[in-house]
């Protein structure tokens, strides 16, 4: 790890800004600092930010690093985390949970322990995310993706209907809407394809050329007023 | 696929927007779309910032009411370059679905994997958009490439040659006046100039060595487009010509445009004596195409343009 810390900042440091070769030994220099286990690490829900903010700030300063210790790698911790740490104070202060009677983490502090009282972080997990969109959306009567919906089922000025490739009625705009669009799960193109007997590469075409600007200006104009 | 992800954490933002986008749609299960389409593009937007790579969510379908309420759209613009499809599977997920809305137009896709916890995304690979027509409804993740491959995509297409550029008098230094590359000799035009057009030509000299001496042809490309026209179509003519201490092209030299999808469209060789050439096509709004000059082993010289 120390030597490849090293071989990364050496190669950075050797590129043009901007240069290939500098975004590539950027990109394996966050690679190796995400697998320090010494980064400082909070649950406070702004972490994510403050974390974010940091590789930013790491990318575009790194030049400027200058190894504190015998060990590279034990600098970079202590350099990131001098910055981290005044990130994760700032959002404390944005709160108004600053406390000046609180012991807050110092700058150049090497520990990782997360000092700061936690404040309960309400993540949505993936197997929970259905339950709470299904909330949000009841709170949302007039919600544009029904009208959208309503339009191409309804289609009442048949543009859509009347839309197919010659001699392929069944392929038209809004049946393939529906079954590529509005129905969740989607069917796949080739499927409809062989279900309806149509060259794939002759619905993907109809359906690129003719349906999607149909479709594009319906959600341009039904969108524009939400 | 034997890269090593790269994990980057989602903000509250990502998470507000993700909200207030799903708010809007017409099922959970699109609603559930939606917030993740949103959450991968914030991240990757987040992560494009450490390269200094600029990008416009204004621009992008996915932050447009109408585009993502239709469409399963998670595509990101970049500024100088074009669309990103950012592309997030779920944990178990072994293939990466590319809907038919993003499989052209694209320059690449940037694949994401959601651990179970939405507080941070796994980028695990890039897809060139060769690997993708209109007929690729999925890939497989071993055939992800590195996110290296993103970075080389994106540096060719900074290697492009912008011809609606030329049309605003933007040039690259390299590409030079007539009289100055052709050094006064004669430019052969076989169709006349109409009053209502606006041409535009510019020249590059390209050299190669070949058996210890250095070899020297002219490229000429000329764009032509109506005055007045809403159409962004134009039509270019390639013209290739000895240089000035020769009387003809290198035998057997071999010019190929090839479309966005590298088919090959036009072509022509150099027969003996041949003192020019020319290919002569129409270009559509930003389509891409790409000039591949040949001449056996000797040289290879592909340009790309747009």
């Amino acid at each position: 790890m120390e030597e490849q810390i090293k071989e990364a900042i050496a190669l950075i440091r050797s590129c043009d800004s901007q240069s290939l070769q500098r975004q590539k030994s950027l990109n394996r220099l966050l690679l190796l600092i995400q697998q320090l286990p010494e980064i400082y690490r909070s649950s406070h829900q702004d972490y994510p930010e403050a974390y974010n903010r940091t590789l930013e700030w790491i990318c575009h300063n790194i030049d400027r690093f200058e190894p504190s210790h015998e060990s590279i790698k034990k600098s970079l911790v202590i350099w990131i985390n001098g910055y981290l740490k005044w990130r994760i104070r700032d959002l404390y202060i944005a709160d108004h949970t600053y406390d000046p009677r609180r012991v807050y983490p110092q700058a150049y502090e090497e520990s990782n322990i997360d000092p700061l009282e936690n404040i309960s972080d309400p993540r949505f997990s993936l197997s929970l995310i259905d339950r709470h969109i299904a909330e949000i959306q009841t709170e949302q009567q007039n919600r544009l993706g029904i009208a959208i919906f309503n339009y191409i089922q309804q289609d009442q000025e048949q543009n859509l209907t009347n839309t197919y490739p010659r001699q392929h009625r069944q392929c038209n705009c809004q049946c393939l809407a529906i079954r590529l669009l509005l129905q969740q799960p989607p069917e796949k193109i080739s499927e409809i394809a062989r279900e309806l007997k149509v060259n794939n590469q002759t619905l993907y075409s109809h359906w690129k050329h003719k349906c999607l600007p149909l479709l594009q200006s319906i959600g341009e104009q039904l969108g524009g007023s939400y | 696929m034997n890269h090593q992800p790269l994990t980057i954490m989602l903000d509250r933002q990502a998470h507000r927007y993700a909200q207030q986008f799903a708010r809007e749609q017409i099922t959970p299960e699109k609603g559930k779309q939606v917030y993740l389409n949103t959450l991968v593009v914030s991240g990757v937007n987040n992560y494009l910032k450490c390269f200094s790579i600029s990008t416009n969510l204004a621009q992008s379908n996915c932050w447009q009411p109408g585009m993502r309420a239709m469409f399963n759209v998670a595509d990101l613009m970049l500024s100088q370059f074009g669309k990103l499809e950012c592309l997030g599977i779920l944990p178990q997920q072994t293939t990466v679905m590319i809907p038919p809305e993003a499989r052209e137009d694209r320059i690449g896709y940037l694949v994401a994997r959601f651990p179970e916890e939405l507080q941070q995304l796994e980028l695990l690979g890039f897809i060139p958009s060769q690997m993708v027509n209109s007929t690729t409804e999925t890939i497989e993740l071993d055939q992800l490439q590195s996110l290296d491959t993103l970075f080389d995509t994106l540096e060719s297409l900074q290697k492009q040659i912008k011809l609606r550029q030329w049309l605003n008098g933007v040039f690259t230094m390299d590409w030079q006046p007539l009289e100055s590359v052709m050094a006064g000799r004669m430019v052969r035009s076989l169709t006349e100039p109409e009053p209502e057009q606006i041409a535009i030509a510019r020249g590059k000299e390209i050299s190669w060595k070949q058996d210890d001496s250095e070899q020297k042809i002219i490229l000429i490309v000329k764009i032509t487009k109506p005055n007045e026209s809403p159409s962004e179509a134009i039509n270019c003519y390639l013209q290739l010509y000895p240089d000035g201490d020769n009387q003809s092209l290198p035998t057997g030299l071999t010019v190929k445009v090839l479309d966005a999808s590298k088919e090959v469209c036009l072509s022509a060789i150099a027969q003996d004596r041949d003192d020019w050439m020319q290919l002569e096509f129409t270009c559509q709004s930003a389509e891409e195409f790409t000039i591949e000059l040949n001449l056996g082993e000797n040289f290879q010289k592909i340009l790309r343009f747009c």
